[in-house]
């Protein structure tokens, strides 16, 4: 029997709406795949959290592959950052300001995971919280990337200062010092004197300028080691 | 045994009513989510040069959502401007090969306002693997950028710091100390220990000049000091 064009629009209206259910979730998800991002709800009175499926990849796990409550959520973050992680919940549960935090996450094999993490609190109509939401990105590879450009900055940088003072020392050290030895192959005591004397004014002025801008005036006691130096004598 | 008409048309009509509620919440949960993130998604067609972008992403470009219809050109017009080729580069070669790719843009917002993006975006293909659609997301990661870049300059200044007082030292425990003992032993007119100072006093500091440039460039050699920019260290 066929249907009714009443009927037959009903369902079509129908698929309609599924279909553009899944076209966003569909979306939703590949974009969250892409961005390495997920996003989560977390439903306080009855402590249950609502991960995306990114968010369990990001955690190490298949999307929806167990129950995931604020317990087994803190149970996942880094030891050294919990105690951070509490404050800053806390506070957003207490003044209802969204946060912002990076933390680290440990997944089940071990792996260490860099997220940037932000969230905030819905109140019901009496103003009591009964929602934190939020998304967390895993930036994993972009900390690494930074840290490996700080530890070239830093390279650079005492690169310059390591050649500028190298060629002081040689310029002035070493050249006074060689003039001095050959004074001391004429026996010329005066000359012997004189070079030594230079010599030593600078070197001193060579650690001036070496630690000048830091701390003024080198005065005994001011160069106090604080690591074993690679440098002999 | 299938229900009467009018049943399965209030059936039909509450199943089409939950769905379009899902889609509500839905929408709203992916718009809260991109706002967070300050993330946004695109999904531009080739063919007939449209392109999607979620609100988040009109936002992150410094207008109103989709108050505008972003075309690759106008794309490009809000790219900054030493990025363009680079970008146009990347997306000819995703094209062309229908890889995946990831990139750091900057662009201009309509106040002048520099922002630094994140992106990846992948190439979608029909069946006869010819491209149809590119799409990805984009992250405001101005913040970050900002904040590495300080972060950066603090770890170069830390660590020159730190060589530039264990040279100190250095110098100050061989040199400076060696030096004092020749003038001494000249003091008292005794010129093999005077010879024997200034010698050793000599080594080390050829030793700290090697230390100071040998990891980058082994011992110093004559002609390898060359000076690069003035000085105002004092001789």
């Amino acid at each position: 029997m066929a249907e009714s064009p009443e009927l037959e629009r009903a369902r079509q209206e129908r698929d309609a709406a599924r279909d553009a259910v899944r076209d966003l979730q569909e979306r939703i998800d590949y974009a969250q795949q892409m961005a390495d991002m997920g996003d989560y709800a977390w439903h306080v009175p009855n402590d249950i959290n609502t991960w995306s499926d990114q968010l369990y990849r990001i955690f190490g796990y298949e999307p929806q592959s167990r129950h995931m409550d604020y317990g087994t959520y803190m149970a996942h973050c880094h030891p050294d950052d919990r105690d951070r992680i509490t404050v800053i919940h806390q506070n957003t549960y207490a003044t209802g300001k969204p946060f912002t935090l990076t933390h680290r996450i440990i997944r089940p094999d071990g792996e260490v995971r860099h997220l940037l993490c932000n969230g905030e609190v819905v109140n019901d109509q009496d103003g009591q919280p009964v929602l934190m939401r939020g998304t967390s990105v895993d930036i994993t590879v972009q900390v690494l990337a930074e840290e490996e450009r700080e530890r070239h900055a830093a390279q650079v940088q005492t690169e310059r200062m390591r050649r500028q003072a190298a060629l002081e020392l040689n310029d002035t050290v070493v050249q006074g010092l060689t003039a001095a030895l050959y004074a001391l192959e004429l026996e010329d005591t005066d000359k012997v004197s004189g070079f030594v004397r230079q010599t030593l004014h600078a070197a001193r002025a060579i650690i001036t300028d070496l630690v000048g801008p830091i701390e003024g005036q080198v005065a005994p006691g001011d160069l106090v080691r604080s690591s074993a130096s690679a440098l002999g004598s | 045994m299938a229900d009467a008409p009018d049943q399965q048309l209030d059936e039909l009509r509450r199943e089409k009513q939950a769905a379009e509620e899902a889609l509500r919440d839905l929408q709203a949960r992916v718009d809260n989510a991109q706002q967070l993130a300050n993330m946004g998604d695109y999904d531009w067609e080739i063919a007939s040069d449209t392109n999607r972008w979620s609100d988040q992403l009109f936002r992150i470009y410094g207008h109103e959502p989709q108050s505008f219809s972003p075309n690759y050109e106008r794309f490009l017009s809000m790219i900054h401007p030493e990025d363009q080729e680079r970008i146009k580069a990347l997306h000819q070669r995703a094209y062309a090969t229908g890889e995946a790719y990831e990139m750091m843009e900057r662009i201009v917002r309509p106040d002048g306002e520099v922002r630094y993006l994140s992106s990846n975006g992948q190439v979608v293909t029909d069946e006869n693997g010819s491209p149809i659609r590119m799409r990805g997301t984009c992250i405001d990661v101005t913040d970050r950028v900002q904040a590495d870049e300080e972060r950066e300059r603090h770890a170069a200044r830390v660590h020159e710091e730190q060589t530039r007082r264990q040279a100190a030292l250095e110098i100050n425990d061989s040199v400076v100390q060696g030096l004092t003992a020749a003038l001494y032993a000249l003091e008292l007119e005794d010129t093999d220990a005077v010879r024997d100072y200034v010698r050793r006093t000599l080594d080390s500091a050829r030793a700290i000049i090697t230390n100071l440039v040998g990891p980058i460039e082994g011992p110093v050699a004559p002609g390898d000091l060359i000076r690069s920019s003035p000085t105002n260290l004092g001789g």
